[in-house]
């Protein structure tokens, strides 16, 4: 058989697998039999030295597919009820992802340890709102299919039973990206030490995260508050709020550290990041203590701020100015490192520690 | 051979093999024939597997106007390679006692 014709049967063989996945496979196989006609074969016998295609392909269809995440199933009789949702349990083996993708709709999403090797992700859907869950490739999706029925309205009565949310449950070593998205609901992260690039996004929610380590964090949302404890990123930590105010504790990032908000306040207590520390309100006061970073800037208008800067005085290089207020810091120009704090109208309470 | 155990010597070969350098699939397939049967559709889901654990990175570099796939190991497939030696010192504690009671039990029943 010549090397087309060979080709050509691998490839149709190998259409059970996702693009990404059969172009992988094939390009391996063809890489193959180039290096083996490289290597003084003709193109005879470089085919005659492969596994036949149809056998070769299932072979690989079956090892890439394995083991299969299993399919979505329900995880416990449907309830009947008003609301008619059923609840869904998805679960893969933790080594299979390198990404999750969760967009939740109108639930809150809540991630946690698991207590064995793998993910397993719980969810609702009904008629009017098809959720579905699978895992593509190496990765975990969960989203809202698009109906026909929108013009249901979206009652969500509780008439007892589970609470409508999404649970994710991950071990503690997962290696993953993980991105986390609803509308109306809170996000809960807690736990996992391995993470790679973490998103988080929620309108109408709060934001609570604990114990966690990831390389890189970004988390916001429009009109929820945030609380932050324990977590450590390598680079970017970065926490948004419109309307809600941030109680960051105990946190460290590994690069830059960015905490803002317009409607609210800040509380800070023991953050360090190894480059810059920005933390920055509109309307709101700042209470930050211990704060640790080769740069701080600290911004707020119309509200006081006060805490305390990893010192001595002598490291900074300081650049402070309220206009209506107190200022407790001098204006002290030989230190290496910039900290800077303004404020419009309130007074500017911070001490070296 | 047990095809868990297979797949486990396998990973912990390939992983050896790129020790001394980045490889690419047909030398690889090579090397480790010299040591235990190997085929296209047992080399690459090891391969897959090891990249999926971060034991090891894929890049592209072009070979005589074609693109090859270069496979280099990483920190954690250094890791990875003690992890199996130290695995297979307890297999080997185990190897020892099992040979150890066979010769024991040949030698009584003379």
């Amino acid at each position: 058989m010549n090397k087309a014709d060979y080709l050509h049967q691998l490839n149709q063989a190998l259409s059970g697998l996702t693009d990404t996945e059969k172009d992988a496979a094939f390009h391996f196989c063809k890489e193959m039999l180039d290096d083996r006609m490289e290597s003084g074969m003709t193109e005879e016998e470089a085919v005659a030295a492969m596994e036949p295609a149809d056998l070769l392909a299932k072979k690989l269809i079956s090892e890439i597919r394995q083991p299969a995440a299993a399919a979505p199933a329900l995880a416990e009789e449907p309830v009947i009820n008003g609301n008619q949702w059923q609840k869904m349990q998805l679960t893969c083996a933790a080594d299979r992802l390198n990404h999750i993708d969760l967009q939740a709709g109108n639930m809150g999403i809540k991630i946690l340890l698991s207590h064995n090797n793998q993910v397993t992700l719980t969810y609702f859907t009904r008629a009017q709102n098809v959720y579905e869950a699978r895992v593509e490739g190496d990765t975990l999706i969960l989203q809202e299919q698009k109906t026909e029925n929108r013009r249901f309205f979206n009652f969500n009565i509780f008439l007892g039973g589970p609470k409508l949310e999404i649970t994710l449950e991950v071990p503690r070593d997962l290696m993953a990206s993980l991105k986390a998205f609803t509308k109306n609901g809170g996000i809960s992260l807690e736990g996992p030490q391995m993470l790679t690039h973490v998103e988080l996004g929620t309108t109408n929610g709060g934001m609570a995260v604990h114990n966690t380590q990831c390389i890189s964090m970004d988390a916001h949302t429009t009109n929820g508050g945030i609380a932050v404890a324990q977590t450590e990123t390598k680079q970017l930590f970065s926490f948004h709020t419109t309307n809600g105010g941030i109680a960051v504790k105990n946190c460290l990032s590994g690069e830059n550290l960015t905490l803002g908000t317009t409607n609210g306040g800040v509380a800070v207590q023991n953050v360090q990041a190894r480059q810059e520390l920005s933390i920055s309100s509109t309307n709101g006061g700042l209470k930050l203590n211990g704060l640790d970073a080769a740069a701080i800037r600290v911004r707020t208008s119309n509200s006081p701020i006060s805490g305390s800067v990893k010192g001595p005085q002598s490291l900074w290089q300081i650049d402070s100015h309220t206009t209506n207020g107190r200022n407790s810091l001098p204006a002290y120009q030989d230190g290496q490192k910039p900290l800077s704090v303004r404020t419009s109208n309130g007074p500017i309470q911070m001490h070296f520690e | 051979m047990d095809a868990q155990m297979k797949r486990g010597l396998l990973e912990a070969c390939v992983l050896s093999l790129l020790l001394k350098g980045d490889s690419y699939g047909y030398l690889l397939i090579q090397e480790v024939s010299a040591l235990m049967p190997i085929s296209e559709s047992t080399l690459y889901p090891v391969l897959r597997r090891l990249e999926a654990a971060g034991q090891l990175t894929v890049y592209s570099r072009e070979h005589n106007g074609r693109l090859r796939k270069y496979y280099a190991i990483t920190e954690n497939g250094k890791a990875q390679i003690q992890s199996f030696l130290k695995e297979w010192e307890d297999v080997n504690r185990v190897y020892t006692f099992i040979l150890t009671a066979t010769t024991k039990e040949e030698n009584t029943h003379e």
